[in-house]
């Protein structure tokens, strides 16, 4: 093959190879696309394939445009029906109540985002809702019937309803406390926001005090679109009275209306002289009302788990930190994000809390412990035994091959239980070796097999010119069999790899300390406790993937090396 | 290599794994007596708090976390493994949270402790503080410090103490089994009718105000007006000299449903020719009828006015958009309709399973008819699972009008949908029923604290404390408050799950449901779940729960695919069931296991083999050759594998063979049946639904994808092979499949086999093989996994699609081929295929032969993919294969003796197969070292 390849030859290579990829990889695209989603775009009738562009929010309250989608032709109507009069009609009938409830609304808040842009989806929001109730038959009536159907189900509330959707703001709630003994505290109550929280280092940004499901909140009024780069932020901070000690504090609990800015958030408390800050930033990242926990670590903290908390820790000490005997003073600080600080924020969001939330670097270890120990164990002791299969004549050979096959074909299942109780027996319960031990005296009979064929396969006169050149026979496989062995010695580890890497059930059952979990464990765990939280179990699932994509794209460098060797010497 | 620079490297390596090696020290410095708990779930964070907030109150105590105690969540639930492994090894836990329906199963069996006399034993210990008191009060000594001290005792006492009335009876009483209490309940569930407000809305079914009105009966939800066997069937011409279309009110636009073995086919009625004679149209619009004249002359005829028909949907095509009343979508099962109707399951005595009690046949014949009404349970599963992107509830998205489901679904809705507009309703029930008075129903299901028989004495007491820790509100409330904070920190509304305490119940009602941000529809929700409690019935107690629940599920497959008739498929089962309690109730009698002389045995049989091997080898090989002086390098070289096996594997499968002849389940002594198990394989469970013969054909059927996988792996590995700029890039992506972790590819797959949107049928179309079906019969689009006759090629092709694992191994073959041959051959005018097969092949041989064989052993012992994709083997058992079942009857009917005969009758098929293939082998496969 020195020549080279016809041009349309190389071109259909190319053309079949590159298919293929697209074929074989497009689950990826989609896993990782659906990783770089939030809870609400699953959530959705109309379901994308992308992920949802985040925009970087610079005026607060605001309306979402992109809440409600247009006026969309409903399946059953015929199209000249739709584009001839239908749609017509129900864009004049739903303005008019739009209009009717812009003008007489009292509620302040339609007064700080009123624009064309809340109309329109105001007028798009009244629509989903009358597609959703508007009797099935209705479609099919006359223009005049549907017109009074129509206008029979109009109600003013459906406009408020649909503001409620677009609404967008950001704004601070309650704050809560939890002790050691697991006791919670209101810190807030029924305290007027403004006694509370006040507004600092910001420009033009005020705090608005509020009632809602009958707690006092403070809205807060932003605006960065004319700020130059510099400081474009604000900063809210508080002192509040502890119900209880340091010393018996566990947990704060802040809680914050989030307005979809994906501008950044991150608090500081200030406490008995010390200052302490959160270790992960957050974003304002969906337009929720949401609570964030944050606990600085402790001793307390010896079981390993998933946290649901942010850890805050100490960077700074000093007499400025010290508010009075159980004064904590928050500082709440936020951030404006550029565009590509909310790619960045929400392509990192589901990866951000698999990392916070599992211990990850610990479980990570004990998976590559786990990987090296069984990858080494299995080659040597593999190959070693494949080569007494293929190459040496002993008593019972055959049988004893046969044996290794027959491990095989007795199910997994059926000797689990008995497999346990001699683990048991040898002390090895709740620690790793069950997991790695047994692959270091060969009981993968998958990689013996295959070694053997491959061994099986090197030319009896290579062999025998190192037995004249003196060599004993742990020389000839170390020297002969095992270099020419590489390309298959790399498909085993592939796959002892893929099996350590990816196996949980073993760990499950071996292992009671969650201290001593692989990955593989402790991101299912992670996963399982999260039920149907699609966006997060597909990052999960990237981050498991990963090293196996990265360490197969290394490994299969050997099967080109083992090309050459095998030439020279054959 | 022997140089200075190994031992660097050796060392390096040593002292990298030491720092690699997790290193757990212990847990707490305190000591106190040690509590392990298990609880069903994964460790989360609301166990480390409430562990944590119990030793806080208990300081005497202290409590240790380990795994949970099945491996549920996203893969199957409640799989007892390593319960099992726990209690066989010795090495249980003094406290598990278990699945309160499964509690008999191991109680029967002398597994858990009866908690009555500790319960007893409270009251007793209370009574007499109480009467100390007494004495110390009356004796004036009111505010001395023993006094104090009492007080504060009875008060810990009592806050803690287990009383029955505190709980909701059905969930005490799923406990008790013979006299004994097995469990504190905890979590609990019912089941009620959810609708969609605005689907009821736009079907008309409101009341004056226009608030919707769901149904209260059977008959709302479908009136079955004709059901006739003896149709005649002529174009559109439907006639019966059985049925009185205008007696029973057939009308002009009633739904007319044309039922056989295969398929269900949906057409209305355009006239009513005459009282024995309908004329029939195509039920939508661009589709034609096509009614095939056929041996099946089943029609049914059903009130188009019923709620199951008017708020169903379908386009224009025929394919489904909206479904009225899935009966199955949620947690509809024949129990609930079963008890609706008023069946009984089983008699009181236990000793009589009652399946096919009228009462259940009528139950289950009424959702037979509700699939067919819609076209058939094939139909609307392959809606189902088009519209089931894994993460989305149909019901969400307004795609399924009214269907049955548990409390949990408020938590769902808490968290996904606040703004949703549905509706709760106790389940609807027969006329019938409701003439004679009696209500709308539900039953419970849920969780419990047990303590495992095994408990040593001194732990006893750490042990229950914790229990009543956990049961009581105090605990309760603390795992409530860690999940309410983690689903506020992600900005949702927390919905507590029900609990079985009353106490608690309300406490957390109070705490988390009645607040401003709580949805009323939620709120209103709750409140219905909660009305029907009183009187929710629960699964009967028994210690074959589990074979009586499979039972019901396979029934209803059955009928509802119309494998057989209701009646039919429920008599199956109930003997499949009383065979079950037949054997438990009469156990078989026999010696007890000497397990101490079963290893003997192990020794002496290895030392005999060893020594047989030795002699022969002595007589074919005369020690003076060459090799034969050398003889002892092979038994070094092999060793550790000598090891591995004497030890680690083949103690385990000799363990299992003698268990193959007994009847054991983990718990109690394994009793010597001789070859009663292997009997039973081949007589009883041979041919039935679930058997070994369908469990075996099925299995036997996916061989067919074993020449292809190879051949596509070869394909692959030859394609990747050649030398191209960006090879590394190309093999890794096609070896992605092959490492794409369980869960993401099982929610993947079910989307590639959907029937209407998925990528399979999409790729059918485009390349015009779907009308090339069509034309030869096939009906389109095919719902893969849904389907019988697809599911078990649906999961071929999902193996194909991983076959980058095998093209590793191909490719590492194709390394070792030198490449001179291909230039000598190509020297001499070879052509590429002519090159394949003298070069290629022949120097394969070996990858090849490794390949079959382990394909053959892997093939037979397919588990994973069904157990995953298709739960239970469905449909109709199509996908339950011989070790899905042999799974089965470890883990979930405690038959281990009968698993291990199962094993070794496919041990012995499989080695049977592997020593054909390796004798065979020497005419083909060629060695170069040979």
């Amino acid at each position: 093959m020195d020549q080279p390849r016809p041009f349309w030859k190389s071109g259909l290579l190319h053309a079949v190879l590159i298919g293929g990829s697209l074929v074989f990889a497009l689950p990826y695209f989609w896993l990782i696309g659906t990783s770089w989603k939030l809870d609400k775009e699953i959530q959705t009738e109309q379901i994308s394939i992308f992920p949802q562009r985040p925009i970087a929010g610079k005026i607060s309250p605001y309306v979402d445009s992109r809440h409600f989608t247009g006026f969309a032709q409903p399946e059953n109507v015929a199209r000249h029906r739709w584009s001839e009069w239908m749609q017509g009609v129900l864009q004049r009938e739903i303005s008019a109540v739009v209009d009717g409830w812009l003008s007489s609304t009292s509620d302040p808040r339609v007064g700080y985002v009123n624009s064309p842009v809340l109309r329109t989806e105001l007028i798009e929001g009244v629509f989903k809702r009358i597609r959703h109730i508007m009797p099935y038959e209705a479609w099919q009536d006359e223009e005049l019937t549907f017109t009074s159907k129509l206008q029979g189900l109009l109600r003013p509330e459906f406009v408020s309803e649909a503001f409620e959707g677009v609404y967008r703001y950001f704004a601070v709630g309650k704050v809560l406390v939890k002790d050691r003994n697991y006791r919670v505290y209101d810190l807030t109550g029924q305290t007027p926001i403004q006694d509370l929280w006040h507004v600092e280092n910001g420009r033009d940004v005020v705090l608005e005090p509020r009632v809602e499901a009958e707690r006092p909140i403070g809205v807060v009024h932003y605006d960065f679109s004319e700020d130059n780069k510099e400081g474009n932020g604000f900063e809210l901070s508080a002192v509040f009275d502890l119900p209880v000690s340091m010393s018996e504090f566990k947990r704060l609990s802040l809680s914050f209306r989030r307005d979809q800015s994906w501008n950044e958030l991150e608090v500081y408390m200030e406490v008995e002289g010390r200052l302490l800050k959160s270790t992960s930033p957050k974003y304002l990242s969906t337009d929720t009302w949401w609570e964030v926990n944050y606990q600085e670590p402790s001793g307390d903290d010896t079981r390993l788990t998933a946290k649901h908390y942010i850890v805050v820790k100490e960077i700074d000490s000093g007499p400025q930190y010290d508010h009075g005997n159980r004064k904590l003073k928050l500082r709440v600080q936020v951030t404006h994000s550029s565009t590509a600080e909310a790619f960045w924020a929400k392509g990192t969001e589901n990866y951000r809390r698999a990392f916070q939330e599992v211990p990850f670097w610990r479980y990570f270890k004990t998976s590559v412990f786990l990987v090296i120990a069984n990858i080494v164990g299995t080659a040597f002791s593999c190959s070693l035994v494949a080569f007494a299969f293929a190459r040496l004549r002993w008593p019972g050979r055959d049988l004893c091959f046969l044996l290794v096959l027959a491990t095989l074909m007795i199910p997994p299942q059926i000797t689990m239980i008995p497999s346990f109780i001699i683990y048991k027996y040898l002390g090895w319960y709740n620690t790793l070796a069950p997991l790695w031990v047994p692959n270091c005296l060969a009981v993968n009979a998958f990689a013996i097999f295959l070694l053997r064929q491959a061994m099986k396969g090197i030319p009896r006169d290579l062999e025998e010119a190192a037995q004249i050149d003196g060599c004993s026979w742990l020389g000839i496989y170390w020297s002969v069999a095992l270099p020419l062995m590489r390309p298959t010695i790399a498909a085993v580890s592939i796959f002892t790899f893929m099996f350590v890497w990816n196996d949980f059930m073993s760990p499950l059952i071996y292992v009671n300390d969650q201290r001593l979990y692989p990955l593989a464990l402790g991101l299912f765990s992670f996963m399982a406790g999260r039920e149907n939280q699609f966006t997060l179990i597909m990052a999960g699932s990237m981050i498991m993937t990963i090293p196996v994509i990265i360490t197969f794209f290394f490994a299969q460098r050997h099967f080109i090396q083992g090309v050459t060797m095998t030439g020279m010497k054959g | 290599m022997t140089s200075w620079r190994t031992w660097v490297l050796i060392i390096a390596g040593a002292v990298l794994m030491w720092w690699l090696h997790p290193r757990p020290g212990s847990e707490h410095d305190t000591d106190g007596t040690e509590v392990t708990i298990w609880f069903n779930d994964v460790i989360d964070g609301r166990h480390v708090d409430v562990v944590d907030a119990f030793e806080r109150e208990f300081p005497e105590y202290k409590a240790i976390l380990g795994s949970s105690a099945s491996r549920s969540g996203l893969e199957g639930e409640g799989n007892p493994q390593r319960l099992m492994c726990g209690i066989a090894g010795g090495v249980p836990p003094e406290v598990v949270e278990y699945d309160r329906f499964a509690i008999c199963q191991w109680a029967a069996r002398g597994a858990f402790l009866d908690l009555m006399p500790l319960i007893k034993k409270d009251e007793e210990l209370l009574a007499d503080l109480r009467k100390q008191l007494q004495v110390l009060v009356d004796s004036g000594k009111t505010d001395s410090e023993e006094t104090e001290v009492l007080k504060d005792r009875i008060a810990r006492v009592e806050k803690y103490q287990v009383k029955r009335s505190d709980y909701y009876a059905a969930t005490w009483d799923e406990c008790s089994y013979k006299g004994g209490h097995y469990g504190i309940p905890n979590y609990m569930d019912d089941r009620v009718l959810y609708y969609s407000d605005d689907l009821l809305v736009q079907a008309g079914f409101v009341n004056g105000e226009g608030t919707p009105v769901p149904p209260d009966t059977w008959e709302q939800l479908l009136t079955k007006k004709v059901d006739v066997s003896d149709a005649e069937i002529n174009g559109f011409q439907i006639t019966s000299a059985e049925a009185d279309f205008i007696a029973c009110g057939v009308r002009p636009g009633d739904v007319v449903a044309r039922v056989s073995r295969s398929s269900v086919t949906r057409c209305l009625v355009e006239k009513v020719v005459g009282t024995h004679e309908i004329i029939v149209c195509s039920a939508y619009s661009h589709k034609a009828l096509r009614l095939r004249e056929g041996p099946e002359n089943h029609i049914k005829v059903f009130d188009q006015d019923s709620y199951a028909m008017r708020l169903s949907r379908w386009d224009e095509e025929g394919r489904l958009k909206v479904v009225g009343f899935e009966p199955m979508h949620g947690n509809g099962w024949l129990f609930h309709y079963g008890w609706l109707n008023g069946g009984k399951f089983m008699s009181d005595d236990r000793r009589t399973c009652t399946l096919n009690d009228p009462a259940i046949v009528e139950a289950l014949q009424f959702t037979t008819d509700i699939y067919d009404a819609m076209g058939g349970v094939a139909e609307v599963n392959a809606f189902k699972k088009s519209t089931q992107n894994a993460a989305q509830d149909p019901f969400f998205l307004n795609q399924i009008a009214m269907f049955i489901q548990g409390d949990w679904f408020l938590r769902e809705l808490a968290r996904y949908k606040r703004d949703m507009r549905f509706g709760t309703h106790s389940p609807p029930i027969p006329q019938a029923r409701r003439d004679a008075g009696f209500d709308s129903l539900t039953w419970v299901g849920g969780f419990a604290y047990c303590i495992p028989a095994t408990c040593p004495e001194k732990k006893l007491e750490a042990a229950w404390w914790m229990v009543k820790y956990l049961a009581s509100p105090v605990g309760g409330m603390v795992m409530n408050d860690h999940d309410a904070q983690r689903e506020r920190g992600q900005g949702r509304v927390y919905m507590p799950r029900l609990k079985a305490n009353k106490r608690l119940n309300q406490l957390q009602i109070s705490t988390y449901v009645d607040v401003p941000a709580m949805p009323e529809t939620i709120r209103a929700g709750l409140r219905t779940h909660i009305a029907l409690l009183p009187t929710a019935k629960y699964r009967p107690v028994s210690p074959y729960g589990q074979k009586l629940w499979n039972g019901q599920a396979d029934s209803q497959d059955l009928a509802w695919n119309h494998g057989a008739t209701p009646k039919q498929a429920l008599d199956l089962n109930t003997n499949k069931v009383q065979r079950a309690i037949d054997k438990f109730l009469a156990p078989p009698a026999g010696p007890e296991m000497p397990w101490k002389y079963v290893v003997w045995a192990y020794a002496g049989l290895v030392a005999l083999v060893a020594g047989i091997c030795y002699w022969r080898f002595k007589v074919n090989n005369p020690i003076t050759g060459y090799s034969g002086k050398q003889w002892w390098v092979g038994i070094v070289f092999a060793s550790p594998w000598m090891l591995g096996f004497l030890i680690l594997a083949g103690g385990p499968m000799v363990f299992s063979l003698v268990m193959s002849a007994t009847n054991y389940d983990v718990i109690s002594p394994a009793v010597y049946v001789g070859v009663d198990n292997y009997r039973e394989m081949y007589t009883v469970d041979w041919d039935n639904v679930g058997g070994v013969k369908q469990a075996l054909s099925n299995t036997v059927f996916m061989a067919i994808g074993l020449p292809i996988g190879m051949a596509a792996g070869l394909a692959l590995a030859m394609l990747l092979n050649v030398q191209v700029k960006g090879m590394s890039f190309y093999r890794t992506t096609f070896f992605l499949p092959a490492i794409m972790p369980v869960v993401a590819a099982s929610v993947l797959w079910i989307w590639v086999f959907n029937a209407h949107n998925g990528l399979m049928n999409w790729l059918l179309q485009m390349t015009g093989i779907e009308s090339l079906l069509e034309f030869l019969g096939v009906k389109t689009p095919i719902s893969w996994l849904t389907d019988k006759h697809t599911s078990k090629p649906a999961l071929i092709i999902m193996g194909l699609w991983g076959a980058g694992a095998s093209m590793i191994i191909w490719l590492a073959g194709l390394k070792e081929i030198p490449k001179h041959l291909y230039e000598a051959a190509a020297l001499d005018g070879a052509s590429v295929v002519r090159r394949f097969f003298i070069i290629t092949l022949p120097l394969l041989s070996p990858y090849i032969l490794f390949n079959l064989v382990m394909g053959l052993i892997g093939t037979f012992q397919i588990f994973t993919q069904a157990y995953i994709m298709t739960p239970n083997g469905s449909p109709e058992r199509s996908t339950y294969f011989y070790v899905y079942k042999l799974f089965d009857e470890c883990f979930s009917y405690f038959r281990l003796g009968y698993g291990a005969a199962m094993a070794w009758v496919l041990f012995l098929i499989v080695i049977v197969l592997t020593i054909v293939n390796m004798v065979a082998s020497k005419r083909w496969v060629h060695y170069a070292g040979d």
